[in-house]
């Protein structure tokens, strides 16, 4: 048992084919409380690898819920269950019974709509995904650490101060000290839950140049309430509404001469 | 590498054993700490209930042994019969047989205090406690409740009174029955009405005519008044934190909305407030029950002894004001203390037994029953907190 | 116009309606002040009223010279324990080495009780017979009584064997006995060759140890002496001097009683009153010459008993045949030297004792907070020394924390983070009932049920020697109870820490890979941690507090832990700050020194958990906020 036997490279990860979708939803249903009413209905999409999918939709539209479906995070609630469908990632049904959902997790990194840094130092915070999974050696988590907050583009902020607190970092800060700490464990996508909802507006800029060069790096799927961020950020868009998915395409065709009215009137902004 | 990689298409199967292992003993751990817990309670509550039921309960109707509730405390008789079988009898029914039988044969005749009877005494004397106790400490912590949470502004005295407040939550209850000892039982501010003042204690006493009795400032002694007050002052942290929490219950949009109707604040608070939070202070009046209904240490030395014959009421003498007065002042049996009495300070003998699990059982149930009624009304109360 | 937007309504005393309903629940709230200042108040008032009654008790114990006496006391009283094991090695030898011997004597002695209480009359008849010389009268008063003595020995030998207790393993010895009780002369009173040899056979058997038990024993004798001549000495002093204070106010009383009075009985009132003497000072000087004057004998005494302690060790035979004999023993020869040694630094304190030295008023403190000794109702002196008590209560409440840390922290976790809704349901409750039941039951269930059963398992062999149970009611047992007391606080408190953790928190863990564990062991535990030891130490205040457990099960023994038991002191018996004043407080008299001492443990106490809880807010309000 040597650490380099913990996936800290992708290496492991079949590859796969081009144009095969990295994630593959098909006709997904989805329960909160034990299938009485479904959150999420027959639901099928391909999400491509080394693209950014935006998913909008007005509030309660269950953007979110999908996106939590997709590392497993509804587990947290007793009641969840996937009442129909299954969700492939990378070629495997990830709710079958020999998926482990914290391997699941340490593929599909999550970036979460409030920043939520742990109350530890910096460098605690970006190491914290390695160390759980058991690697201790220094230089390692060191070396893994610069890269992540040299891709975060945090690096340069806060290199001299890496053991203070990483709640004493503004806003932005925190919010790009999280990303560095999903990338850190060199996950093959990246989740993003309305990542700048809590951001001012420069701030929020400097996430989305940040996406823009993460997507060289990793699947970034991001939920969003700005229909202008996910135009600028995304290469695909899924728009949904009440539970159901209305319309998948392009972002350029999603904005620019979507196929279902309702999808021109939310993104028109005639509703919501 | 000798492992097949073929095995292997599911790139998120459990990769490390190890980590699932360990999460397993953790998780474990804490559930069997959990649980251990859990079987402290039940082997002691169960031991009581199994000692203590068969003495409350015959086996003839109405099948409830009355007389264990309804006798006071008396001296247990010991004795062996002329066929050599040993007998317990209480003092009644001892000299009442004695006096039917005197002829009777009565063989290493023996006696134990306390143990006979039945616990009448203890169940008033720890009833008036808490009435006194409750009565003054609903009145003073509801009311400093509603000035902490309606009328302070923020400052040096609201803080000085809420670190008031949290101190005097620590404080052991011993420190409180030496406290009430020194204050309430020994010092001569409180008064009594009474026609013969103890003229060596009293601070002064005033004659109140035209009735030839007076106001003693002599102190209460050890006393149902001085008892329940030492527990009252121990309940007011309790409830003042608990009614302080339904009081911030109650939306302020009550409060604004009573308010700009021109409302007056007194006015506001009458209708707008205590009202909505009147369930939350019926819980708090009842957790406060549980706190103090359990307590020895403070009524040791100030309001309990070991043996009385006669309930407060019986005892009492005058009239009016001065049976009212003499009745307060009067020291009575407790639960608790009785319960200390017959196993701490008596010798241990087989003849004890049934008083000793009798008494526990019944205090035991009194207690817990209480302290379920408080459970029940609170997770009531947080449930229909949706306004 | 302007009067639309006044105030209206009565004004008394100056204020209107709303402030009086404000000042009256504001002055409800005040009474929280109040009653905390009270409680410090009447906490100091007795308490602190001890320090000068204490140093005034010990001014008068130095100078009435039974500061001197005590040292001696102690002396004597150590050597007694030496004399008092000798003389119980000496009997279990003795009763091991002669059991047969000292089972003839002591049959015969009960046998011979039985016919002389029985044949009373009938011996009388035989003497008066053979004082007459008739010939007749004495061969029928003999026949009579071996008739009689025949009729008694049959009985005792059909059935009351076991009365005459330890010959009946003897049996050749029983039918001797019996033999020479049927032919025994009540005139003669002669007593049987064989049991007067037994007698003989053990007192020369013995003569090794007597030897050793005799100087041993004699050794003792002057300090002894002088012990009780001193003692009344002193005694009387210290009464004299307490009656020379209140000399005045007597001879006054009298005097005013003899106005009262005519003739004679004024006269001899007048005289009795001027007999007391009143003087500025008490003479201690001149009252305690003799001791001054004793302190050589009291050397003396001392060099001797210690001279014959050493010699008469010495002279314990090496073979013994008791193995209880032996390990007393042991025991004397190992107090030996630590014994001498005291002996030798008392005797070093005491010849410096003079009656005039100042004692400082601190010493009265200091006697107080490092005192190792809580003596009260002794016939000598009383001794109130905090240390006991106050470890006794830390070694409870180190025990107690020692098994509720862990579990109501465990428990707080798993209901918390990883038990489903149902279990959460079940368990919460179950704890708060657990907080309901009263102390006195769970002292109860100690005294009667705990405190057997742990006794019972630490006699199995795998427990270790020094975790032996002796004593039913000990720290171990009340530790344990207080556990049961704490976790409730401690679990409450917990949760409510754990429960502020913010969801994003393990959310962002769990979104990593970590599992639950690792999320609940790295991330919630350490944002806790502040709450976490707030509930810690708010779990020890309500420990140290408590009251009934302890004064029920600790075992209420006052002494110093004996340290060289290890962890075995945990499973010694111990008293307790809460538990001494709950003992001793109903029996002391209002305003006597042992009450304000009592009070001044009181405040002590109080002292102690307001640390405990303005630490615990600290903690919550510097770290809580991090």
């Amino acid at each position: 048992m040597n650490d380099s036997s913990v996936t800290l490279d992708s290496a492991d990860a079949p590859a796969l084919a081009s144009n095969e979708p990295i994630i593959s939803i098909d006709d997904l249903s989805f329960s909160y409380d034990l299938g009485k009413t479904n959150t999420l209905r027959n639901i099928s999409l391909d999400i491509p690898a080394g693209k950014v999918t935006a998913f909008i939709g007005p509030s309660g539209c269950g953007k979110s819920t999908l996106l939590r479906c997709l590392n497993r995070m509804n587990d947290l609630v007793d009641t969840a269950e996937v009442t129909n469908g299954k969700i492939s990632i990378l070629g495997q049904d990830i709710n079958a019974p020999d998926v482990e959902a914290i391997e699941l997790r340490k593929h599909i990194g999550m970036v979460f709509q409030k920043y939520n840094p742990f109350p530890k130092s910096i460098y605690e915070n970006v190491a914290y995904g390695l160390r759980v999974q058991g690697i201790k050696n220094k230089s390692v988590l060191d070396q893994a650490v610069e890269e992540s907050l040299q891709k975060s583009a945090l690096w340069s902020e806060v290199k001299d101060r890496l053991n203070t607190s990483a709640l004493g970092l503004s806003g932005g800060q925190q919010q790009r000290l999280c990303i560095a700490r999903t990338i850190a464990v060199k996950p093959q996508i990246v989740l993003m839950d309305e990542p700048c909802s809590a951001l001012d507006p420069i701030a929020t800029a400097r996430i989305e140049e940040l996406i823009a060069e993460l997507q060289q790096d990793f699947t970034i799927v991001i939920v969003t309430h700005n229909m202008q961020q996910a135009t600028r950020v995304s290469d695909r868009t899924a728009f949904f509404y009440l539970g159901e998915l209305i319309e998948y395409d392009d972002t350029s065709n999603i904005f620019g001469k979507p196929k279902i009215k309702q999808t021109e009137d939310y993104v028109s902004g005639r509703f919501g | 590498m000798p492992e097949p990689k073929t095995v292997s298409k599911n790139p998120f199967r459990a990769s490390s054993r190890k980590q699932k292992v360990k999460d397993g003993l953790g998780i474990g751990l804490f559930a069997i700490f959990t649980y251990i817990i859990m079987a402290c309670a039940v082997v002691i509550i169960g031991k009581i209930t199994l000692d203590g039921l068969p003495v409350i309960l015959k086996s003839e109707a109405p099948f409830i042994n009355t007389e264990f509730f309804t006798k006071k405390t008396m001296t247990l008789n010991q004795f062996d019969t002329a066929e050599g079988e040993m007998v317990r009898m209480d003092n009644d029914d001892f000299y009442a047989f004695k006096e039917k039988n005197p002829d009777a044969v009565i063989n290493n005749h023996k006696t134990f205090s306390y143990a006979g009877g039945g616990i009448i005494g203890p169940i008033v004397g720890t009833f008036m406690l808490v009435i006194v106790c409750m009565t003054v400490a609903l009145f003073v912590g509801i009311s400093a409740a509603v000035y902490l949470n309606e009328y302070a502004r923020k400052g040096k005295m609201l803080n000085a009174i809420r670190l008031s407040i949290m101190n005097l939550a620590g404080v052991p209850s011993i420190v409180y029955g030496l406290f009430g000892a020194a204050f309430f039982v020994h010092s001569p501010f409180f008064p009594v009405f009474t026609n013969t003042p103890d003229w060596e204690k009293a601070l002064f006493a005033m004659p109140l005519w035209p009735t030839d009795g007076y106001l003693s400032f002599q102190g209460w002694g050890e006393s149902l008044l001085a008892g329940g007050l030492t527990l009252a002052v121990m309940a007011l942290p309790v409830i003042i934190a608990a009614c302080e929490e339904s009081l911030k219950a109650v939306p302020k949009g009550f409060r604004e909305a009573s308010l700009a109707l021109g409302a007056t604040k007194w006015q506001c608070i009458r209708t707008a407030v205590l009202p909505y939070a009147a369930p939350g202070i019926l819980t708090a009046s009842v957790l406060g029950i549980t706190r103090v209904a359990g307590e020895t240490a403070p009524i040791m030395f100030t309001a309990a002894v070991a043996g009385k014959d006669k309930l407060p009421w019986e005892d009492a003498q005058g009239t009016g004001l001065y049976w009212i007065s003499d009745m307060m002042t009067q020291s009575v049996q407790a639960l608790p203390y009785h319960i200390y009495v017959v196993t701490g300070k008596l010798p241990d003998d087989p003849a004890l037994k049934n008083m000793q699990y009798g008494s526990v059982f019944v205090f035991l149930l009194l207690v817990i029953s209480i302290a379920m009624v408080s459970v029940y009304l609170r997770a009531r109360f947080r449930k229909n907190l949706k306004w | 116009m302007a009067k639309h937007f006044q105030r209206q309504g009565k004004r008394i005393l100056g204020l209107d309606k709303q402030s009086w309903i404000k000042g009256f629940f504001g002055g409800n709230a005040g009474i929280s002040i109040v009653v905390l200042f009270l409680i410090c108040f009447f906490l100091m008032l007795e308490a602190l009223r001890f320090f000068p009654a204490h140093h005034e008790g010990l001014k008068v114990y130095r100078q009435s010279g039974q500061e001197y006496v005590g040292h001696l006391i102690n002396q004597a009283e150590g050597y007694q324990e030496f004399v008092s094991f000798t003389n119980q090695a000496y009997f279990a030898e003795y009763d091991a080495r002669f059991s047969k011997e000292r089972g003839i004597k002591d049959s015969w002695d009960a046998l011979l009780g039985e016919i002389e209480d029985e044949g009373e009359d009938l011996a009388e008849a035989l003497e008066d017979a053979r004082d007459e010389e008739d010939e007749a009268a004495i061969a029928k008063a003999e026949a009579d009584y071996s008739a009689f003595l025949e009729e008694l020995t049959s009985e005792v030998e059909r059935e009351s064997i076991d009365s005459f207790g330890r010959l009946a393993k003897h049996d050749d010895a029983w039918e001797q006995l019996l033999e020479a009780a049927r032919t025994y002369d009540p005139v003669e009173e002669d007593t049987p060759e064989f049991v007067s040899q037994a007698v003989k056979v053990q007192k020369e058997g013995m003569s090794d140890f007597t030897k050793a038990k005799d100087e041993i024993s004699s050794a003792g004798t002057s300090l002894k002496d002088l012990r009780s001549k001193l003692v009344g000495i002193t005694a009387e002093i210290a009464k004299d001097a307490e009656a020379d204070k209140s000399a005045v106010a007597r001879k006054e009383a009298l005097l005013e009683g003899a106005d009262t009075m005519e003739g004679e009985a004024r006269v001899a009132a007048i005289e009795e009153a001027e007999k007391i003497v009143i003087r500025d000072e008490f003479p201690y000087g001149e009252r305690v010459k003799p001791l001054e004057e004793a302190k050589g004998a009291h050397q003396k005494a001392v060099a001797k008993m210690s001279a014959g302690l050493v010699a008469g060790i010495e002279k314990i035979p090496d073979q013994l045949s008791s193995e209880k004999a032996a390990e007393l023993v042991t025991k004397i020869k190992k107090g030996e030297k630590r014994f001498l040694e005291n002996v030798d630094r008392s005797l070093g304190q005491a010849s410096e004792w003079k009656y005039d030295q100042e004692v400082g008023f601190w010493n009265s403190v200091a006697k107080f907070f490092f005192g190792r000794d809580w003596i009260t109702n002794s016939s000598w002196t009383d001794v109130y020394g905090l240390q006991p008590l106050l470890l006794g209560s830390v070694l409870i409440s180190c025990i107690a924390l020692f098994f509720a840390v862990p579990l109501s922290i465990g428990a707080a976790i798993y209901v918390n983070r990883l038990a489903t809704l149902k279990e959460q349901n079940l368990i919460k409750p179950s704890i708060e009932m657990i907080q309901a039941i009263p102390s006195i039951v769970l002292g109860f269930f100690g005294i009667m049920i705990l405190g057997q059963q742990l006794q019972d398992w630490s006699q199995a062999a795998w427990v270790p020697e020094m975790f032996r149970i002796n004593d039913r009611l000990n720290a171990f047992n009340a530790g344990l109870l207080l556990a049961l007391m704490a976790v409730p606080t401690i679990f409450t408190l917990c949760e409510d820490a754990l429960n502020n953790v913010p969801r994003a928190y393990s959310e962002a863990s769990l979104a990593l890979g970590a599992s639950k564990l690792q999320t609940v062991t790295r991330v919630i535990v350490p944002t806790a941690i502040s709450g976490i030891l707030a509930a810690v130490l708010l779990g020890l205040g309500r420990v140290i507090g408590e009251t009934m457990v302890v004064l029920l099960v600790a075992g209420n023994r006052i002494s110093m832990p004996d340290w060289g038991q290890g962890l075995g002191i945990m499973m010694q018996p111990t008293h307790t700050m809460t538990g001494i004043i709950a003992q001793e407080m109903p029996e002391v008299g209002e305003g006597t020194l042992h009450y304000r001492a009592l009070f001044l443990v009181g405040l002590v106490l109080f002292t102690i958990s307001l640390a405990i809880n303005i630490t615990a807010q600290r903690i919550i309000k510097r770290l809580g906020n991090a």
